[in-house]
């Protein structure tokens, strides 16, 4: 108690009123604080009248009398339990299994908020597409432009969500694209324009279709239709526009064209599993059965090399085009796993 | 942990009768606590009743306690004073809870030797206690009547600590103004004495 340190001698009658060791002495006394009170008086006598109304206003505001309700306890419970009757049969009924519903639903949703967030965000970032020696893949870019792989061949491009930005992808290999036009008539933004990286140069095109075959650092562009320009950055820029049935050949320094006979046809004709021959020499196959087929070639006969060919061979497997030159030049093909040894 | 407190959570996991036994324990003091605001024994009543079966509905959702006592008294004044204040729940008007009456009755002291006496005090009392406003009364009452301590009272009346204290410092200042000075009251005790 810290009553000791208290000087009761300068206390009124409030004082003791609001006084919390006098409050719960004169509703609840027990020995100590009895004594300690007769203490209190004794040393201050002067108090005694004081004290005495103190302890009077706190009885008779502790002994208000209780207001008893008028109903009765028993028959208000019932009313109570009553609707806590009525509440739970609802419960049981609605409320819970409306609950379990809700439950299982957000559940479902939230579910699929991170099934497609998540395959979203995988969509984020550098998207890589290789194909498989003697492979042909389709790939659908997300402006709905179309790039058809050979065999053996990569397209990447940096997705991120921001759509001013020229649609730019990097190529190996050999590819066939069709480019959605997305440019309004007549007003033609860099944001419109399609680029496709390879080999040094950058390939500009509005909506257009075109071939792209880069193996051993040279570079053969065909293009079908539409316009496209090549552009060569840094050292030896140059920059060249494209007609439709341009076939163009980069050595990895300059543009040369290509042989007269390699067609824009032929060189895509691939994408539709046949292999056009016209303008190729027997060394051309053989590099295209090491590039797009992953053979390894051993050529017994190097003066055919520069033998041209014609027609067109099915390309459902490499096979054909086996099958063909043995026929043509009447040669023998030896085939061990992926080696190919040529011979009479 | 008291048996209320065991009540407490026996029904938040359900159980009706542990409930019903609360409800026992405090649908007199709750009656006389709202009896203080009003004489309107119906509307008590509804309020009681509204604020058990709210209980129960809301069981899964109400936390432990460390006083049954003193959530029943907050939920239980909220909901009275919610009826009993007509005035309209928008910004630009203050809540009338200022304006809600609120009376003590006094008991009486029959520890006074002289009746006499103990009459005169209880008079000046109450006529002091008239001064009071409602919530200064109300204040009184929690902490003479029902012994609460000042966070107990803080948390039924809704306020802060501080606006607590302020509002006890207040009340007991309006009793100093008054009452009639205690020497004036002896010297009318004298005169009673010498009267006879």
């Amino acid at each position: 108690m810290n009553n000791l340190n208290v000087n009761y001698g300068n206390y009124q009658t409030l004082d003791f009123f609001s006084d919390e060791n006098f409050i719960q002495h004169v509703l609840h006394p027990d020995e100590v604080s009895v004594t300690q009170w007769a203490e209190v008086l004794a040393n201050h006598p002067g108090k005694a009248e004081m004290l005495e109304e103190a302890g009077s206003w706190i009885r008779m505001l502790h002994r208000q009398q209780t207001y008893q309700s008028p109903f009765n306890n028993e028959h208000s419970w019932e009313k109570i339990s009553g609707r806590i009757e009525k509440y739970n049969y609802k419960e049981r009924k609605y409320i819970i299994p409306l609950k379990r519903a809700v439950k299982w639903t957000s559940g479902i949703a939230a579910m699929l908020i991170v099934y497609f967030g998540l395959a979203e965000l995988m969509q984020q970032g550098k998207q890589v597409f290789k194909s498989d020696y003697g492979e042909l893949m389709t790939v659908g870019f997300p402006d709905e432009s179309v790039a058809i792989l050979n065999g053996n061949s990569k397209v990447y491009y940096v997705r991120d969500w921001r759509s001013d930005k020229p649609r730019e992808l990097w190529m190996e290999g050999e590819a066939s694209f069709k480019v959605k036009h997305v440019a309004i008539k007549n007003r033609f933004q860099q944001a419109d324009s399609f680029r496709v990286h390879v080999n040094g140069l950058e390939l500009t095109v509005l909506g257009t279709r075109f071939n792209v075959k880069n193996r051993r650092g040279q570079t053969e562009i065909s293009l079908i239709e539409g316009s496209l320009r090549i552009d060569r950055k840094g050292q030896n820029s140059f920059s060249k526009y494209m007609k439709p049935g341009d076939v163009l050949l980069y050595n990895g320094r300059q543009l040369v064209n290509a042989p007269i006979q390699r067609t824009v046809h032929a060189n895509q004709s691939w994408t539709g599993k046949e292999l056009v021959l016209d303008g190729y020499t027997l060394g051309d196959i053989i590099a295209l059965l090491e590039d797009t087929y992953g053979y390894q070639v051993k050529m017994d006969v190097p003066e055919l090399a520069d033998k041209k060919m014609r027609g067109v061979v099915p390309l459902n497997s490499p096979e054909d085009v086996l099958f063909v030159i043995e026929k043509v030049f009447d040669l023998k093909i030896i085939k061990n796993k992926n080696q190919l040894l040529i011979t009479h | 942990m008291n048996s209320e407190q065991e009540a407490w959570d026996e029904f938040r996991w359900g159980d009706e009768a542990a409930l019903k036994f609360i409800f026992n324990t405090y649908n007199n003091l709750l009656f006389n606590y709202g009896h203080k605001f009003t004489p309107d024994d119906h509307l008590i009543e509804d309020v009681i009743q509204d604020l058990f079966v709210k209980l129960w509905i809301d069981r899964e959702k109400i936390n432990a306690t460390d006083s049954v006592k003193n959530y029943l008294y907050k939920a239980f004044r909220r909901r009275l004073i919610r009826k009993l204040d007509y005035a309209p729940k928008i910004m630009a008007y203050p809540s009338t809870e200022e304006k809600i009456p609120f009376n003590i009755e006094l008991g009486h002291d029959h520890q006074m030797i002289s009746s006499e006496r103990a009459k005169k005090i209880q008079h000046s009392l109450a006529l002091a206690l008239e001064k009071m406003t409602p919530r200064q009364r109300e204040i009184i009452h929690l902490r003479y009547y029902e012994e609460m301590d000042f966070e107990e009272i803080a948390e039924a009346m809704q306020l802060s600590t501080k606006a607590t204290y302020k509002l006890l410092y207040r009340a007991i200042d309006t009793l100093k103004k008054h009452l009639p000075r205690f020497d004036y009251l002896v010297l009318l005790y004298l005169l009673e004495l010498s009267k006879r």
